[in-house]
């Protein structure tokens, strides 16, 4: 069965879209097809195949990316192509017009173009001819028929009544199925959230991400940057329970208000598990497979810095418990209340490399692994997106902001995982366990072209020269 | 919150130590313990079952004051054939028992780990950071 698809065209998530249905199709087993496999993704009418009328409900019960489900009925690019068409198939429209106790209304919209009141009348007169003899009802009407005109972009070509308009591209005709999640992106809004950072991510992205991470009740999902949760949030709104860990544990315990005030206010709070603040290279897990999604926004050193514990090589090292001088009645110096271990800057493409082989050994068969990859647009290449036997790319969803770019990547676990975590502790790389081969290929690394997201905090900071 | 369903999640990771001699973690000086009523989900509960050490989380809900576990752990690898009856006190002991405030030292090295507003930190000292 066909169906309409209005889609919300936010600006720079144009590459988030089809990843998103294909995803709520995962979730819910069904299967979707594109009427256009190559659809333009700058329109925002879009028509899928989809079984029944129960799979186009299910796909509007969790899509943030598009605003409204249609039956779909005909488009054409003049409304008498429209008009002659739906003379030839009554059986869309008779059963609603005929039926007296059917009560109606047209929606007439536009994509494009701003049209006026009188406009959108003249053209649900001109379908008179359906005889529609119920009554008229603006909120709630047994049927509701779209017609939607879409226009050209760019420079307007024609003069209507001393206006510049736009030609008319296609007008697209519809019975309404539902309404789809978009207006969560208002509920989740940081401004009015209870408890937000400066590294909170934005409503809209959040929700795609829980999503990707096909976020759902009975599962288990994991952020291991979890700063002030906007993905355990929204995992949770899902019906996820969710975990989350973070080296810096201000940020989850905020000062006067916290996660758990967040929490409150959208309902989640039993969801939310636990935060815990650790270093993810030394982390406490005692075993894999836990998770059902991981899905994190790492620092690229920006806003916040990756950091990890520990000392860069050239510093002193300490390698026993020690005393500090003056200090020395009340006892060792890691075990006083205001100890803060020493930790150092952590490299993107480490943070990365390590993310990735940390979700491979935390993530149940099948389980996702949702991040975004920040990247220098100069430098990147489809390459910089790492490759693990075990996690196979689902999607890769562009986000650009002009010299550089984040990409939402979204990958599942495939069963069995490899032997990659045979060299690993627990799915981080240590110096003292791993083949013979590991420095000969670093070398080899070294001489090859970086990834566009080596170094992305201090490229950032230097304007991407 | 540190609930029992993490804290059965949790060793030591210090690079003195190594499992199954990190694990459990054992809850100390508990200030603040809070029991709180959440919702009933069984599939999540009967999904997380594979992941139980269930002689540790009997032993670590016993030192917050709850003995409700049996001895005899039900086949935890056969999550359909667990008793509703056991579930819903798995979901009370996983879920419902929160400490606020308190620690959990590592069996082994004895490192105290600090939990304030329900958040553990799990951060290593120096000289314990595996390389």
């Amino acid at each position: 069965m066909k169906f309409l698809l209005l889609c919300a065209q936010p600006m720079g998530l144009e590459e988030f879209r089809q990843p998103e249905l294909d995803s709520i199709a995962t979730l819910f087993n069904f299967h979707i097809t594109y009427q256009d496999p190559k659809q333009d993704i700058k329109r925002p009418y879009l028509i899928v195949d989809l079984e029944s009328e129960r799979e186009a409900r299910l796909l509007g019960s969790r899509s943030i990316a598009i605003k409204t489900v249609w039956e779909y009925w005909y488009d054409a690019s003049t409304y008498e192509d429209l008009h002659q068409y739906l003379k030839t198939v009554p059986e869309l429209w008779e059963k609603y017009a005929q039926s007296p106790s059917t009560t109606w209304k047209f929606d007439v919209g536009a994509y494009g173009q701003v049209i006026s009141m009188k406009e959108k009348v003249d053209v649900i007169n001109s379908f008179a001819y359906m005889n529609f003899l119920g009554d008229i009802r603006m909120k709630g009407p047994d049927v509701e028929v779209g017609v939607f005109e879409e226009y050209f972009q760019g420079q307007s070509k024609l003069e209507k009544e001393s206006r510049s308009v736009h030609e008319m591209r296609r007008v697209w005709m519809g019975r309404k199925i539902c309404d789809s999640q978009r207006h969560l992106v208002d509920v989740f809004d940081l401004k009015k959230r209870a408890y937000i950072g400066n590294t909170s991510m934005e409503a809209e992205v959040s929700l795609l991400m829980a999503n990707q991470a096909l976020a759902d009740k009975g599962k288990l999902v994991y952020d291991p940057f979890a700063g002030t949760g906007s993905m355990l949030l929204t995992s949770s709104a899902f019906g996820a329970y969710t975990f989350g860990s973070d080296i810096d544990g201000r940020q989850m315990r905020g000062k006067t208000k916290s996660i758990s005030h967040s929490a409150e206010q959208y309902g989640v709070t039993g969801k939310i598990i636990d935060c815990a603040s650790f270093d993810m290279t030394q982390h406490p897990f005692r075993t894999g497979e836990i998770f059902d999604a991981i899905i994190t926004d790492p620092p690229y050193g920006v806003r916040a810095g990756a950091k990890r514990l520990g000392r860069k090589e050239t510093r002193r090292k300490v390698y026993e418990p020690t005393l500090i001088p003056g200090r020395e009645s009340e006892g060792f110096a890691h075990e006083l209340p205001d100890y803060v271990p020493p930790s150092f800057a952590w490299e993107m493409t480490d943070v990365i490399d390590s993310l990735v082989t940390y979700a491979l050994y935390l993530l149940k068969p099948g389980g996702r692994l949702v991040f975004f990859l920040p990247t220098d647009n100069a430098e990147y290449a489809d390459v910089d997106v790492p490759v693990v036997e075990g996690l196979q790319l689902i999607s890769n969803s562009c986000q650009d902001f002009g010299k550089w770019s984040r990409r939402l990547i979204t990958m599942v676990k495939v069963s069995p995982a490899s032997g990659v975590l045979n060299d690993l502790d627990r799915g981080i790389k240590r110096l003292d366990i791993g083949t013979r081969n590991d420095a000969a290929a670093e070398g080899e690394e070294a001489a090859s072209k970086l990834p566009g997201h080596a170094n992305f905090g201090r490229k950032f900071m230097q304007g991407f020269v | 919150m540190v609930r029992l369903i993490t804290q059965n999640l949790l060793s030591c990771p210090s690079n003195a130590c190594a499992y199954p001699a990190n694990f459990p973690l054992s809850f100390r000086d508990v200030s603040t313990i809070e029991v709180v009523e959440t919702d009933f989900n069984e599939d999540f509960i009967r999904r997380h079952l594979p992941k139980l050490e269930w002689n540790a989380l009997r032993k670590s809900a016993a030192e917050l004051g709850n003995t409700d576990l049996p001895e005899v752990s039900p086949d935890l690898s056969d999550a359909a054939s667990v008793p509703v009856e056991v579930i819903k006190t798995l979901h009370h002991v996983l879920l419902e028992i929160q400490v606020q405030d308190g620690s959990m030292a590592c069996p082994s090295c004895n490192h105290n780990f600090v939990i304030k507003d329900g958040i553990p930190n799990m951060l290593l000292a120096e000289h314990e950071v595996r390389k």
